[in-house]
């Protein structure tokens, strides 16, 4: 039953995709709006598979899945040191906790220009960009996180014979797993934006510097082409978290 | 019989609490005397029963004695007299174990990684097998793969109820552990409580507001005053066991001791809403 349904949901989905498509067919066949705008799907289609197989575009996935897979860990490693450090250190917390709220709350890609200057046209100032947009919102979600645990589960394994060890290894990590594998998700999506974002503004290379390139000379269907490309990789990453989180979080 | 047993063990208890006051800081910053001046002894093998009206302090004994209290300095706590545990183990080593009446099990733990948890944090061999003996005991064979999501709220407590014996410490602590269970669940529950306990006669104190349940599990009764929670009244149940709820509640003891413990009660709630009820 519950296949069946997934099934359909399923199937509902590319039926979905399919109108969408159709609509978008319609709006472009029937000259609604300009094609310097609004490419047609065909003509998007055919620079897609273009791409696809083109070495140089493959080159470039290379260098933003560079920039992204830094970013990443780097970023959700530091993030989560922090919200450690909140938790286990009530100074810490004191001390820091409102300059993270204060840097969550700023757009942090102006600070883009800051690290392009400090670190160059590289892949080190697209990964410092990245790093920095991951850091504040995971550091405050996972801190977030660690405090909700439930003090009775804590004071129950502590008359259990668990000493601090063993209370974050069996109570305060898993009951933060949650927290934990959204956050993540959270930095897969603000790593991509880093990496896009430096390599539109100034990288000598990459998907982002594409996309500049490409629409430079009025390529749309390029632009779009490359969109489908971020789109598909998000995607990939994101599947695969699913999968991961699916086993993680079995008890839930 | 009954009266036998506890003269020879009320000459070792095993947990003492001497002119126990715990002094809290309430909400607007007053101090609000929570516990004042209870005494109490437990004797090995024995279920000491606290009943009281809710918020008299007799969970707040409890947690005391568990360690569980602590003063902060946003709410400082101020805790006098004295408690004695007579094993040569503290409180950090296991000594005492606590069934809390909210779910404790660990929600990401199969019950069978529940009842290994208190093996496994004091080192000792053989967890594995032990828990699934303890959950046979308990009547959840075939049930140790299950996450506690996956158990209703009665085999959760059987579980609790494995937990606590694989820990296996001297005294137990129950603070209503049966209070959130629908009444013929936690019929079933006592019942069973019961048949394991009579297997090894862990000493306990066990707080519950149900009168019925603490004349069906307890020694002894302690009926406490509303806040500031005094000791109001101790009775010996001196009832026979084994017992059963259907042979006790057409007893005349049963009957007596309910009429004067819930006396107490009635007094109490008078007293607190100023006579309103009648």
């Amino acid at each position: 039953m519950k296949r069946l349904y997934n099934l359909m949901l399923r199937a509902g989905w590319l039926v979905g995709l399919i109108l969408f498509a159709l609509a978008w067919y319609a709006v472009s066949a029937a000259g609604l709006v300009t094609e310097k705008v609004l490419p047609s799907p065909q003509s998007v289609l055919t620079k897609f598979v273009e791409d696809v197989v083109s070495a140089q575009v493959w080159q470039n996935i290379g260098i933003t899945l560079q920039a992204w897979f830094l970013a990443v860990p780097i970023g959700y490693a530091c993030g989560v040191s922090i919200a450690f450090a909140l938790i286990a250190v009530p100074q810490v917390q004191r001390a820091i906790h409102p300059y993270l709220v204060l840097g969550n709350s700023i757009p942090r890609v102006v600070l883009a220009p800051v690290f392009i200057l400090a670190l160059g046209l590289g892949l080190s100032s697209r990964v410092a960009l990245g790093v920095s947009l991951i850091v504040f919102p995971v550091a405050l979600g996972v801190y977030g996180g660690f405090k909700l645990c439930e003090p009775a589960l804590l004071n129950s394994v502590a008359m259990f014979g668990a000493d601090r060890r063993a209370q974050w290894l069996h109570v305060r990590l898993p009951a933060a797993l949650p927290y934990l594998v959204s956050n993540w998700r959270l930095a897969a999506s603000l790593g991509l934006l880093g990496a896009i974002v430096g390599e539109i503004l100034i990288a000598p290379n990459g998907l982002g510097w594409l996309i500049r390139i490409r629409s430079g000379v009025f390529d749309v269907s390029g632009v779009f082409s490359v969109l489908i490309i971020i789109l598909a990789l998000a995607m990939i990453v994101n599947l695969t978290t699913d999968a991961i989180a699916a086993r993680l979080l079995r008890w839930q | 019989m009954n009266i036998a047993i506890s003269k020879e063990v009320r000459l070792k208890p095993v947990l003492s609490i001497s002119h126990l006051s715990v002094k809290f800081t309430g909400g607007d910053g007053s101090p609000v005397l929570a516990v004042d001046d209870v005494s109490l002894s437990l004797a090995t093998g024995e279920i000491l029963c606290i009943v009281g009206p809710s918020g008299c302090g007799k969970s707040t004994v409890l947690n005391v004695v568990a360690g569980m209290v602590r003063s902060t300095p946003s709410a400082p706590v101020e805790i006098s007299g004295d408690f004695h545990i007579a094993t040569q183990a503290t409180l950090r080593s296991r000594q005492i174990g606590y069934m809390f009446q909210q779910d404790t099990l660990l929600p990401w733990k199969t019950a069978l990684q529940n009842v290994m948890l208190p093996l496994t944090l004091q080192g000792r061999p053989g967890a594995r097998e032990r828990a699934e003996e303890l959950l046979a005991l308990t009547g959840l064979e075939g049930f140790g793969g299950r996450f506690p999501k996956e158990l209703s709220g009665g085999m959760r407590k059987r579980v609790q109820m494995a937990q606590l014996l694989a820990q296996d410490p001297e005294i137990l602590l129950m603070d209503e552990p049966f209070g959130a269970l629908d009444a013929q669940t936690r019929a079933l529950m006592q019942q069973e409580f019961l048949r394991v306990w009579e297997r090894d006669r862990k000493s306990i104190v066990f707080v519950t507001h149900d009168l019925t349940e603490a004349i069906l599990l307890g020694d002894r009764i302690l009926s406490m005053s509303a806040r500031p929670g005094r000791i109001k009244r101790e009775v010996s149940v001196g009832i026979a066991r084994p017992r059963t709820v259907e042979s006790l509640v057409g007893s005349d003891r049963y009957a007596e001791l309910h009429h004067m413990l819930w006396a107490d009660l009635q007094a109490e709630a008078v007293r607190t809403l100023g006579g309103g009820v009648r």
